[in-house]
C-alpha cells in the first residue's frame, strides 16, 4: 500500500508545487498526466526518493520511506522501488545481461543469472544478453531498462514518459510490460505520461 | 558485479586513455626504480671490491683514478711506483699488510695483474680449478674471463700490451692457464692474475740472459715478490694495496705518503663517498624527473576521470535511482583510480627491472667490472609501488566527491 499525503515541493521560495494526496493498493495502477512544467517529473521523483521530501508523508507498505536518509533511503529504493526512464539510460561500458546484474548488485541481492537471462529471453532479446547496449535499438533499450527496474520485484515501480520516445509498436510492448511485471509482482505501477497510448490503456488517472 | 569489475567496465571502455595514463605512471615508477636500483647495486659493489682496503698508494696524480684503476680495474694507471720505495713504505710499522699490484696488460679487454697471492686472500677467493700462479708465464684465470673467452686450465695465450684490446702483441710469451677462480661477485671474477715477476718478463725488463738469473745468493724476496738485489733500483710495479696495522695508520700514512714521498696515497672510502656526491645531483636530476612524470601521470589521470565524469553524470545518477549510495560512487571513482595505478605501477616495476637488463646486455661490455642484475630486488619497490596508489587515489580524489555529490534529480531530469 502507498500512501501520499500533502506533499509540496518549492524549487524556490515562491512557487510551491501541491501534489494531491494519493492512496494505492497493491497490484493497482494510477496514471498521472498533466502539461509540462506542472511538476510531473518532480513528483515522481519525489515518490522514488530521488529528491529530498520537504512537507509532506511517503508510505510504502507501512515504511515512512519519506524520512529516510542517505544510504537507508537508497537500500530502501534499492529492494522496493525500480524506476523506468523517458530515456533508457543502460550502462554502456556494461553488456546487455551485466545491466540487469547491476541492478541486483546495487540491492544486495543474489546474482541470478538465469533469472536475468529469461527475462531478457521473455522479451526478445537472449541473443543481446552479451552485446554491449549501444547495439540495441531504442525500443530494445527502452524494454532493457524496463527489466533492470522490475529484476528485484520492487514492490513499487515508477515510470516517467516511459513511452515518449518510441513508436506505436515499441511503445505498446513497453505498456504490455510495465503492467504484466507489475501484476506478476502484485506492484503498484506509478506512471507519468501525456501520451494518448498509454491514456487507452489505463483507466485510473489523475491530472495535475 | 562488484565494484572493482564495474570500474574496471569503465576503465576498458577507454582503453587508449588507460594506456597512456599506465605507461606515464609505470615510465615514472620505473626511472625511480632503476634509479634506485642500479644505485644499490654499484654501492654494493663498490664496497664489497674495496673491503679490506684502506689505502691505495699508486703514482702522483688522481686519486679517484687511482681507486678506479687499482680497486675496481676501470680507469687506466697514473703510472709506475719504484719497487723500492714501495717496499720501503712496506715496512712502516702502521701497516699490516701491503699488495703489490702490476697493471699494463690485457688479452682481449680482459686485464692481467700481476700480484701476489695475498691479494686472493684478501677477496677470500678460493681456486675452483687447478691452482694458483706461479711466477713464470702461468695465470689464474676469473671465473668471467675463463666462461667468456672459453679457456680452460692447460691453455695458453698471449697478452696484449696495454689495457685495450688491439695492443701489440707479447708473441714471444706464452701465458699458460693453470687455475680458474671460483666466482665471488668480485672484481676478481673478470681478471686474468699473475705474478709481478711475470709482468716483468713480458715487458723484458727482465734481462732473460743475465747470468744471475739462477743465481739464488743475491736473490731476495720483498711484498712477496723474487728479484736480484741488483734490479732492485730499476724495478716498478702499478701500485700497493695497504691495509693498516690500526686507527693510526688513517691518521698518519696519508700524509707522510703525499708529502714524503714521490707517490700519492687515496682513500677507496673517501673516493667512492667522493664519487657518488658527484654522480649525485645527476641522479636527483633523473630523480626529480621522474617524480615529475608521476605528477604529470596523476594529472592525467585526474583530468580523464573528470572528463569521464561528465559523460557518466547520467549513469552514476542511474546507479543513484538503482539504490547505489552515495559512498557507492565515491568508491567506484577511487577504485577506477586505484586500478590504473595499481596497473602503472607494476607496469613500471616490470619495465623496471627489463631497463636493468637491457642497460647490462646493451651498453655495459661483458668484460666490464661494473654489472647490473635484473634479478635482485629491493624493498623500497613495494614502497614505490604503494606510493603510486597514493598518488592514485589522491588524482582520484576530487572526480570521487564530484561522483558522491551527483544531483540524482537534476541530472535525470535534464536527459
Amino acid at each position: 500500500m502507498l500512501l501520499i499525503e500533502n506533499v509540496l515541493y518549492s524549487y524556490d521560495p515562491l512557487v510551491e508545487l501541491s501534489f494531491q494526496d494519493i492512496s494505492l493498493e497493491k497490484n493497482s495502477q494510477l496514471l498521472i498526466s498533466g502539461g509540462s512544467g506542472k511538476g510531473k517529473t518532480t513528483f515522481l521523483h519525489l515518490v522514488g526518493g530521488l529528491l529530498t521530501l520537504q512537507k509532506g508523508l511517503l508510505k510504502l507498505n507501512g515504511v515512512n520511506y519519506g524520512e529516510l536518509k542517505g544510504s537507508k533511503l537508497d537500500r530502501f529504493r534499492a529492494n522496493n522501488i525500480g524506476i523506468v526512464f523517458q530515456k533508457p539510460h543502460l550502462i554502456s561500458s556494461l553488456t546487455v545481461l551485466e545491466n540487469l546484474l547491476l541492478s541486483q548488485t546495487l540491492a544486495n541481492q543474489k546474482i541470478d543469472k538465469e533469472l536475468a537471462t529469461r527475462l531478457l529471453g521473455q522479451v526478445g532479446l537472449a541473443h543481446k544478453s552479451k552485446a554491449k547496449t549501444l547495439e540495441l535499438s531504442a525500443g530494445q533499450a527502452q524494454r532493457v531498462s524496463l527489466l533492470r527496474a522490475v529484476i528485484n520485484k520492487p514492490a513499487l515501480i515508477l515510470a516517467d514518459e516511459p513511452t515518449s520516445s518510441l513508436d506505436d509498436e515499441n511503445a505498446n510492448d513497453v505498456i504490455n510490460l510495465l503492467l504484466a511485471h507489475a501484476k506478476e509482482n502484485k506492484s503498484i505501477l506509478l506512471i507519468t505520461t501525456h501520451d494518448q497510448r498509454v491514456k487507452e490503456r489505463i483507466k485510473n488517472q489523475y491530472l495535475l | 558485479m562488484n565494484l572493482i569489475r564495474l570500474s574496471w567496465k569503465y576503465i576498458i571502455e577507454r582503453p587508449l586513455n588507460t594506456f597512456l595514463n599506465v605507461l606515464l605512471f609505470g615510465f615514472g615508477i620505473s626511472i625511480i626504480i632503476v634509479l634506485l636500483l642500479v644505485a644499490q647495486q654499484f654501492k654494493s659493489s663498490l664496497s664489497k671490491n674495496a673491503k679490506g682496503i684502506n689505502l691505495v698508494v699508486a703514482a702522483k696524480g688522481s686519486p679517484l683514478q687511482i681507486i678506479l684503476c687499482n680497486i675496481y680495474h676501470i680507469d687506466f694507471p697514473t703510472g709506475n711506483i719504484p719497487l723500492k720505495d714501495a717496499i720501503k713504505l712496506s715496512n712502516n710499522r702502521l701497516i699490516k699488510k701491503s699488495i703489490p699490484l702490476a697493471l699494463g696488460d690485457s688479452y682481449k679487454n680482459f686485464r692481467l695483474v700481476g700480484t701476489t697471492h695475498a691479494y686472493t686472500d684478501l677477496y677470500k677467493v678460493q681456486v675452483g680449478e687447478g691452482k694458483l700462479w706461479s711466477p713464470h708465464e702461468e695465470v689464474t684465470l676469473g671465473v668471467n674471463v675463463a666462461e667468456q673467452l672459453q679457456l680452460k686450465v692447460g691453455d695458453t695465450f698471449h697478452s696484449e700490451h696495454g689495457l685495450q684490446s688491439g695492443g701489440l702483441a707479447h708473441d714471444e710469451h706464452h701465458l699458460t692457464v693453470v687455475g680458474i677462480l671460483d666466482r665471488s661477485g668480485t672484481v676478481l671474477d673478470n681478471l686474468i692474475l699473475t705474478s709481478i715477476e711475470n709482468i716483468w718478463e713480458l715487458h723484458g725488463t727482465h734481462d732473460e740472459s743475465s747470468p744471475h738469473h739462477e743465481d739464488d745468493e743475491i736473490s731476495t724476496t720483498a711484498l712477496g715478490i723474487s728479484f736480484h738485489q741488483d734490479e732492485l733500483e730499476q724495478k716498478e710495479i702499478t701500485s700497493l694495496i695497504i691495509q693498516y696495522a690500526g686507527p693510526m695508520g688513517a691518521v698518519r700514512l696519508p700524509r707522510m705518503i703525499n708529502s714524503q714521498t714521490n707517490m700519492q696515497s687515496a682513500s677507496p672510502a673517501y673516493e667512492t663517498t667522493r664519487l657518488f656526491s658527484l654522480v649525485g645531483v645527476g641522479v636527483d636530476v633523473l630523480n626529480g624527473f621522474a617524480y615529475l612524470i608521476i605528477l604529470i601521470a596523476a594529472l592525467s589521470i585526474f583530468i580523464s576521470l573528470y572528463n569521464s565524469l561528465k559523460q557518466r553524470a547520467y549513469d552514476l545518477a542511474i546507479m543513484r535511482s538503482m539504490g547505489a549510495s552515495k559512498r557507492f560512487l565515491l568508491f567506484h571513482v577511487i577504485i577506477e583510480s586505484l586500478i590504473i595505478s595499481f596497473l602503472g605501477g607494476i607496469f613500471g616495476l616490470f619495465l623496471a627491472h627489463f631497463s636493468i637488463w637491457a642497460i647490462d646486455y646493451f651498453f655495459i661490455p661483458t668484460e666490464s667490472q661494473m654489472h647490473v642484475s635484473p634479478l635482485i630486488f629491493s624493498i623500497y619497490e613495494i614502497i614505490i609501488v604503494g606510493l603510486s596508489f597514493v598518488v592514485g587515489f589522491i588524482a582520484s580524489l576530487l572526480p570521487a566527491i564530484g561522483a558522491y555529490k551527483t544531483d540524482i534529480s537534476k541530472t535525470l531530469a535534464k536527459g
